[in-house]
C-alpha cells in the first residue's frame, strides 16, 4: 500500500470515528428529552381507565407468580441447600449435582412463568397488553434460565463444582451467583 | 401493597420458626398472598364500575370533577412541604450511606480468617460476623432467619479464638437458651470476628430448614449421629 492510499485509509477511519462520536453525542443529548417523553407517555397511559386496569392485572400476576414459587421453595429450599453444600468428589458427581440444581432452580422459574401465563389468560386485557405480558414472562424466564445455567456451569467460589474449568476471578465476573 | 408485602414477609419470618406453624402454616401462607390478590381484583372491578358510572351519570361526574379540583388545589399547597420532607429524607439516607462507607473503608485492610470443620476457611474484613464471612467465601452455612438471631440454625461451636469474637448480647443469649445450645456455642450471625485464630465447627448441616428452629432437639440428635 502506498503512503498516499494509507493516509487516505486513515483519514477515512478517522472521519468515520468522528461521525460516530458526533452521532453518539447527539443521541446522548436527546436522551433526557426522550426519557421525559417515555415517562410522560407512561404516566398518561396509567392515568386512563385501561392503564390502571392493565397495571392492576400485572400486579395480580406478579403476586400469583411469587406465591406459587414461594410455596414451591418452602418444600424445595432445603433440598437445594443440601445440593449446594455437597462437595463432589469426581466430575461425574459434579455433573449430577449440577443437574439436580438445574432441576430444582429451573422448576421454580418454570412454575413462576406457568402461573403467570395461566392466570393471565383469565383476564380481559386492554388491547395489545396480553401479548406484552406473555413476552415479558418469557423474557424473564429466559433471563433466569441463563442466570441459573451460568451459575451452575461456572460455580464461582467452588472449583470442585465447576462443570467447565475457569479460574475463580473470571468465573465470578461471568457468573451472577 | 408495599406495606402489606413488608408485613407479610415479617409475619412469615417470625411465624415459620414457631412450633405453631406446623398447624397454621397451611392456612396462613395462602392467606398472606390471597389478601392482596383479592384486594387488587376488587380494585379492578370497582374501577370498571366507576368508569361505567362516570359515563352514564353526568351529575356524579360533575361532583367527582369538583372534588378533583379541590384535591389538586390542596396538592399545590402541600408541594413545598413535600419537597422539604424529601430533601430531609435524602440527607438522612446520604448520612447513613456515608457512615456505612466510612465503617467499611476504615476496616478494609484489616483482614481476619476463620477456620471451619471439613478443612474449610473464610477470609474477610475484620468486624464481619462468622456467617457473613461464610457467605462471602461460599462456605455452606445454615441461616434460616437470614442472620436475625432468631432461628439458631447458624450456630457454631467455637474450637479456638473465643476471645477474638464480639461478646454475647441479650438477643443471642435468648436464642442460644431456647435452642439449648451447648457450652462454647455461638450464633454465627451475631459473633463478629475481631482478631485472628478463630476456629469453629458448624453445629447443623447447611440444609437445615425452619424445622431446626421449631424442634432444635431433633436436629441436634440427628447432627450428632
Amino acid at each position: 500500500m502506498s503512503d498516499q492510499s494509507m493516509a487516505g485509509w486513515w483519514m477515512g477511519v478517522l472521519a468515520g470515528a468522528k461521525a460516530r462520536i458526533e452521532a453518539l453525542a447527539v443521541d446522548l443529548a436527546q436522551a433526557p428529552h426522550e426519557t421525559m417523553q417515555i415517562v410522560e407517555s407512561t404516566r398518561a397511559s396509567l392515568m386512563s381507565g385501561t392503564g390502571v386496569r392493565g397495571f392492576t392485572y400485572l400486579m395480580i400476576l406478579l403476586f400469583v407468580g411469587i406465591a406459587v414459587e414461594w410455596l414451591y421453595w418452602t418444600y424445595a429450599y432445603s433440598s437445594l441447600r443440601a445440593v449446594q453444600s455437597a462437595l463432589p468428589e469426581s466430575p461425574l458427581l459434579a455433573l449430577r449435582l449440577g443437574l439436580w440444581r438445574l432441576v430444582l432452580q429451573g422448576s421454580g422459574a418454570l412454575l413462576f412463568t406457568a402461573a403467570i401465563l395461566g392466570v393471565s389468560a383469565a383476564f380481559a386485557w386492554p388491547q395489545g397488553m396480553h401479548a406484552f405480558v406473555i413476552q415479558m414472562a418469557l423474557l424473564i424466564l429466559a433471563l433466569r434460565a441463563s442466570w441459573i445455567v451460568l451459575s451452575i456451569v461456572l460455580s464461582p467460589g467452588c472449583a470442585e463444582r465447576q462443570l467447565v474449568p475457569a479460574d475463580p476471578a473470571r468465573a465470578r465476573l461471568r457468573s451472577p451467583a | 401493597m408495599v406495606v402489606w408485602m413488608h408485613a407479610a414477609i415479617g409475619l412469615y419470618s417470625w411465624l415459620v420458626l414457631k412450633p405453631v406453624w406446623q398447624r397454621i402454616g397451611g392456612l396462613v401462607l395462602p392467606l398472606l398472598f390471597a389478601v392482596p390478590i383479592l384486594a387488587l381484583l376488587g380494585f379492578a372491578e370497582a374501577g370498571k364500575e366507576v368508569i361505567a358510572k362516570l359515563a352514564t351519570e353526568p351529575d356524579w361526574r360533575a361532583l367527582i370533577t369538583a372534588n378533583l379540583r379541590k384535591a389538586s388545589k390542596a396538592a399545590a399547597e402541600l408541594d413545598p412541604l413535600k419537597a422539604q420532607l424529601l430533601t430531609g429524607y435524602a440527607v438522612l439516607v446520604l448520612a447513613a450511606v456515608a457512615f456505612l462507607a466510612w465503617r467499611i473503608l476504615s476496616t478494609r485492610y484489616q483482614k481476619v480468617t476463620v477456620a471451619y470443620d471439613e478443612g474449610l476457611s473464610a477470609k474477610g474484613r475484620r468486624g464481619l460476623s462468622i456467617l457473613e464471612l461464610s457467605l462471602l467465601n461460599h462456605v455452606p452455612h445454615a441461616h434460616v432467619c437470614s442472620g436475625r438471631a432468631r432461628c439458631g440454625t447458624c450456630r457454631v461451636r467455637v474450637e479456638s479464638g473465643a476471645g477474638q469474637l464480639s461478646p454475647i448480647q441479650d438477643i443471642e443469649r435468648k436464642t442460644l437458651d431456647r435452642v439449648r445450645a451447648g457450652a462454647g456455642e455461638r450464633l454465627a450471625c451475631q459473633a463478629q470476628v475481631l482478631g485472628a485464630g478463630v476456629a469453629v465447627t458448624r453445629v447443623l448441616p447447611a440444609f437445615a430448614d425452619a424445622s431446626a428452629a421449631r424442634a432444635p432437639g431433633d436436629w441436634k440428635a440427628e447432627a450428632s449421629t
